[in-house]
């Protein structure tokens, strides 16, 4: 039984003269088979939650743990070990290779984990059929609908069978019928043994949803700044030589 | 391999985020630095070996040129393709997310 949990997260970083806190002390846990929504307007900090989770990005303060894991304190080969083997990432984009067809780009990360060839096509043609484009693993993401590239996507995410999706925003490219299509299969997915976390402003994944994460970030950054520190919009929460008691300055000093 | 990394910058940081390490990704770079040079180092050899004949003018190509040509090919196919393997080992895996 895998469980998240999000501690006081923090992201600060400096932009154009500005520190910028997108995440602002984020707790929240998720248990196995979840679905779970992470719900917030655009720029409040969702893809860099999800980022964070998984092992993208380091945070400025806070931590998180999947199961013993701590995700946190992970470096090197053993970050990359959990991007490989613990979770699988959809993006917006879909972000598939455009050189590379369908089924290249399953095989890509099977290859990167050292897996044979022919083992890791196998695995490949089984993944493109669970998502219903067997029949499209020769053609190249050009060729594609874009429902179809984020099947292909969400097979990739799925090449090492992880225990945690995480997918940012995967039917902001989409129309109705493909959202639709994707919906059913993410939320198929959350079942024992994973959990899903997705983020987005739409409503129909809320609606599914087991669990729903709200990021609120004027409230929370403003309601916590100390003096001197103005929120100039949703991002921003202070500037640099204004933010004195900023956990970046705090740890740069460190 | 300087255009093909600038191309490709989006798909280094997609691959780091599927999990592969800065080294594969550098090996992975280098690797088909060294295939091109090398096959560019053995069209020349055939296209000399040609027109070597052909030409009025007198060519001698000692051995030693032809031993020497795939070295001096790989190393500088190597340090030419010095760019690329900066943003395969700096690609940032975060920036996968980014929109397009």
């Amino acid at each position: 039984m895998s469980q998240l949990a999000v501690s006081d997260l923090t992201v600060e970083f400096r932009s154009g003269g500005y520190i910028v806190r997108p995440v602002n002390q984020v707790s929240f846990a998720a248990s196995d088979g979840e679905f779970v929504a992470v719900l917030g307007p655009s720029g409040c900090g969702k893809t860099t939650l999800l980022s964070c989770i998984a092992a993208l990005m380091t945070p400025t303060a806070g931590c998180i743990r999947f199961d013993a894991t701590e995700v946190t304190a992970l470096a090197g080969r053993a970050r990359a070990q959990y991007r490989r083997h613990t979770v699988g990432v959809v993006f917006q984009a879909f972000n598939l290779i455009p050189s590379l067809t369908a089924n290249g780009n399953v095989v890509a990360p099977l290859h990167l984990a050292g897996v044979p060839r022919r083992a890791a096509a196998q695995r490949a043609s089984e993944l493109l059929e669970r998502v219903g484009l067997a029949d499209r693993a020769r053609h190249r993401p050009g060729q594609l609908s874009g429902g179809q590239q984020q099947r292909v996507a969400l097979a990739r995410a799925l090449v090492h069978e992880p225990p945690l999706i995480v997918a940012d925003e995967p039917t902001a490219y989409l129309d109705h019928t493909q959202v639709e299509e994707i919906l059913q299969l993410l939320h198929g997915l959350a079942a024992p043994g994973r959990m899903v976390l997705v983020a987005t402003h739409d409503d129909r994944v809320t609606r599914l949803a087991d669990q729903v994460v709200e990021l609120v970030p004027r409230r929370t950054a403003s309601g916590r700044e100390p003096e001197g520190v103005v929120p100039a919009d949703d991002l921003v929460v202070g500037r640099r030589d204004m933010a004195r008691s900023s956990l970046l300055k705090e740890k740069t000093r460190l | 391999m300087y255009v093909s990394a600038l191309q490709r910058a989006r798909d280094f940081a997609v691959l780091k985020a599927l999990g592969s390490s800065s080294t594969l990704l550098f090996c992975g770079v280098a690797f088909q630095a060294v295939v091109v040079t090398l096959a560019a180092a053995a069209l020349a050899v055939g296209v000399a070996r040609i027109l070597k004949p052909v030409l009025t003018l007198p060519v001698a190509i000692p051995m030693s040129a032809y031993l020497l040509l795939p070295v001096t090919s790989v190393v500088m196919g190597l340090l030419a393709s010095g760019v690329a393997l900066s943003r395969a080992v700096s690609a940032d895996p975060a920036s996968a997310f980014a929109a397009i």
